[in-house]
């Protein structure tokens, strides 16, 4: 039940991005989550890329996206688009580098900016096997987590402790969120909606496969 | 690295003499190019037939054709000439080393028809480097499209790029920028940002790669970083961006580190101005120009990506409501996600490596525009994937809502289509078969031979100026809309 599949044999489909300074380790969390592949020296990502995974939630498939980007600050202006449609988002860290922790205010707010209101939100210490090096201590990071009702793991991508969980834990949330909305709606389309960009009125979250887009104005003004 | 002067291919590689009798007409006094070669050659079957490519694939060919990436290689089995790893993710061993006789016999081929073209032009081999070229024409044009031999790459691109000229007003210039660096003049977050991707440029490539018995950093290493250094203290509007480390490692395989550094500025001041800058306007500017030519030019891409601008809420039956003016200039299509990054590392790194260089022997010789031009033959060759993925969709969901099929369903098939389809599902089919099927493009005829040089294909009358205008129209009409939007806020 992992690995790249192209199938369309699926009942739900998440979008999840993944954001963070440059070097936490996005592209290795999303290499071990999709393929369970590790490279202690993976390229630096330019633009875009994205895998995904299917897994199985109270007997429904439910196909994750997870979208990596680059994590240099000015890649931000080109990818506006990154974060529309997205049900999840993991803001991602470094253990020993405390730069990239003190960053997570910065992603935090450039997510709540461009993504919809209801997209949940973990926060990951990546990282996790080197201890030795640790500079941002557990408890502050789960205090920050908590503050923001942030889920939160401290993984490694290299020895693949908690990647999974972390994962999981999200898509389990998105889940829960999405499956209260389902009823909240009664069936208005099972079938989900379309999310044109400039579909105004739409639900802010729609019954899946995605949300709809409510932040219109921000949108059309990027750049 | 490679080097002309330790570089014989012809030592290695006897070419074929069947191919060389049927494809050239040689003559004695070195008129020894392809009649198809002068005159309109879109047809020229520079690839064996299929029959004959199972024929020749022998374990003596095989050989040969691995010998040729040995010149500089301790590990010819796994590293090509450039020190790349031959296999990928995408691309397995067999299917390399398959590709790999048909394309050395390929490049034999081409090279022995360039030294017939340079000895009619009476220019110098130069101990197999030449050092210059015809002046331009179509020959020469097509000639380049068909790809520049390995050992003369480095000193082709600093000719057609005009590095010479560049380096000739400011000689001396790189030294004292590297001298500055040592004195502290790199700020601290290029610094940073640098170091931090040097051995993240070719992690694949041996001469990037610090092995766990070498002792200091990779000579190549520490070019990419005096490089890198230097010009963000020449540029401090662009300092570093990453995806230069693509740029300059790539050019560091077949040039000197001052050349390299010269390429770099002529890449990020010529060819894609702006599009390092710290807002990267200019890569959204390139963005815009790119839709703007799929519209014209790839209708089934094009209807996707206008399905998104209007109302598309299929499943509620709403009337799609007109496209607000090119509202996706300023807001550019999820498509674009991927292809931003096709135009900033020049598609180092997005298709495999021969198809990389054939791409960057046209971009030194016809500027940016054939960046233009790859990205839509790209796009036009993943169109059919695409759309197949598309159909096994719909199919899939035709059959569990018919039960299998039956004869009838016909009309519930076409209901169907419109209401399965969210344009998030559609955004994914889309980018996926984007993200990965350049991957797959081993073989650079594949694309330059089916889409670049058919006369046929509309693409191709895409040219600089096209590109020119389109940019300054991009950034106008971003510029306008930006300025209308801003009243209402937030910007992202």
């Amino acid at each position: 039940m992992s690995s790249e599949d192209y199938g369309y044999d699926y009942d739900l489909l998440f979008k999840i991005v993944l954001i963070g300074d440059s070097g936490v380790g996005k592209s290795n969390l999303l290499s071990r989550f999709t393929k369970n592949e590790f490279n202690m020296d993976s390229k630096s990502t330019i633009g875009v890329e994205f895998a995904t995974r299917t897994l199985e939630i109270d007997g429904k498939r439910i196909k994750a996206q997870i979208w990596d980007t680059a994590g240099q600050e000015r890649y931000r202006a080109i990818t506006s688009a990154y974060y529309r449609g997205a049900v999840g988002a993991l803001i991602v860290y470094d253990i020993s580098k405390s730069s990239s922790y003190e960053n997570c205010n910065h992603w935090l707010s450039e997510l709540r900016e461009n993504a919809d209101d209801n997209v949940a939100v973990g926060l990951i210490g990546n990282k996790s096997d080197l201890a030795h090096l640790r500079a941002v201590p557990t408890e502050e990071s789960k205090t920050f987590a908590q503050e923001n009702q942030l889920l939160f793991t401290e993984t490694s991508a290299l020895n693949s402790e908690n990647v999974d969980k972390a994962f999981e834990e999200l898509i389990n949330t998105i889940y829960q969120k999405v499956s209260k909305h389902q009823m909240d709606l009664a069936d208005s389309g099972v079938t989900g909606n379309a999310n044109g960009a400039s579909a105004p009125n739409g639900p802010t979250i729609s019954l899946t496969p995605t949300p709809n887009e409510n932040k219109k104005n921000s949108g059309n003004n990027c750049c | 690295m490679i080097r002309s002067s330790t570089i014989s291919t012809e030592a290695v590689l006897v070419p074929n003499e069947r191919v060389v009798d049927t494809m050239s007409s040689c003559n004695e006094d070195g008129a020894n190019y392809s009649v198809l070669d002068l005159y309109d050659d879109d047809e020229e079957d520079d690839n064996v037939s299929l029959l004959e490519q199972k024929e020749l694939l022998t374990t003596r060919e095989l050989e040969k054709a691995k010998a040729f990436t040995s010149l500089v290689m301790a590990d010819p089995e796994n590293f090509d000439r450039y020190g790349f790893s031959k296999k990928s993710y995408f691309i397995q061993q067999e299917e390399y080393d398959k590709w790999l006789v048909e394309y050395s016999r390929y490049s034999e081929r081409r090279k022995k028809k360039w030294e017939n073209l340079l000895s009619k032009n009476k220019i110098n081999l130069h101990n197999d480097n030449p050092l210059t070229y015809p002046a331009r024409n179509e020959e020469l044009k097509k000639f380049v499209r068909k790809g520049i031999p390995a050992e003369w790459r480095g000193n082709a691109w600093w000719h057609f790029a005009g590095g010479q000229e560049k380096l000739d007003i400011n000689v001396g210039m790189y030294d004292r920028l590297k001298e500055d660096c040592r004195a502290g003049a790199v700020s601290a977050k290029d610094m940073e940002a640098i170091e931090r991707d040097l051995y993240r440029t070719f992690p694949d490539n041996i001469h990037f790669h610090k092995e766990s018995f070498q002792r200091g950093e990779p000579a190549m290493i520490q070019s990419l970083r005096r490089v890198l250094m230097a010009f963000s203290i020449y540029d401090g509007s662009i300092g570093y961006c990453q995806s230069m480390n693509f740029l300059v490692g790539l050019l560091l395989l077949f040039m000197e580190e001052e050349k390299t550094f010269w390429m770099l500025v002529i890449i990020t001041g010529k060819y894609l101005p702006g599009v390092y800058e710290s807002d990267l306007e200019g890569a959204n500017v390139d963005q815009g120009v790119l839709v703007l030519c799929i519209k014209e030019y790839l209708p089934e891409i094009w209807s996707h990506i206008e399905s998104s601008y209007v109302n598309g809420n299929g499943s509620t039956g709403q009337i799609p409501r007109p496209n607000p003016e090119e509202q996706y200039l300023s807001r550019l299509p999820t498509l674009t996600l991927c292809t931003a990054s096709w135009f900033m590392s020049c598609f180092v790194g997005v298709v495999p490596i021969e198809t990389t260089l054939r791409i960057w022997d046209c971009l030194f010789y016809e500027e940016s525009h054939f960046l233009f031009k790859v990205a839509l033959g790209i796009l036009k060759l993943s169109e059919s994937e695409f759309l197949e993925s598309k159909s096994q969709k719909l199919f899939r969901q035709y059959s569990s809502y018919t039960f299998g099929g039956g004869n009838d369903a016909d009309s519930s098939f076409k209901k169907l289509k419109n209401k399965i389809k969210t344009q998030e599902e559609a955004d994914m089919e889309i980018l996926q078969v984007i993200q990965n099927f350049p991957k797959r493009l081993l073989n650079p005829n594949e694309i330059f031979e089916k889409i670049l040089m058919k006369k046929k294909i509309s693409l191709n009358s895409i040219n600089q100026e096209t590109i020119d205008r389109g940019r300054e129209y991009v950034a106008m009409e971003r510029n306008r809309q930006r300025a209308s939007s801003r009243p209402q806020g937030k910007r992202n």
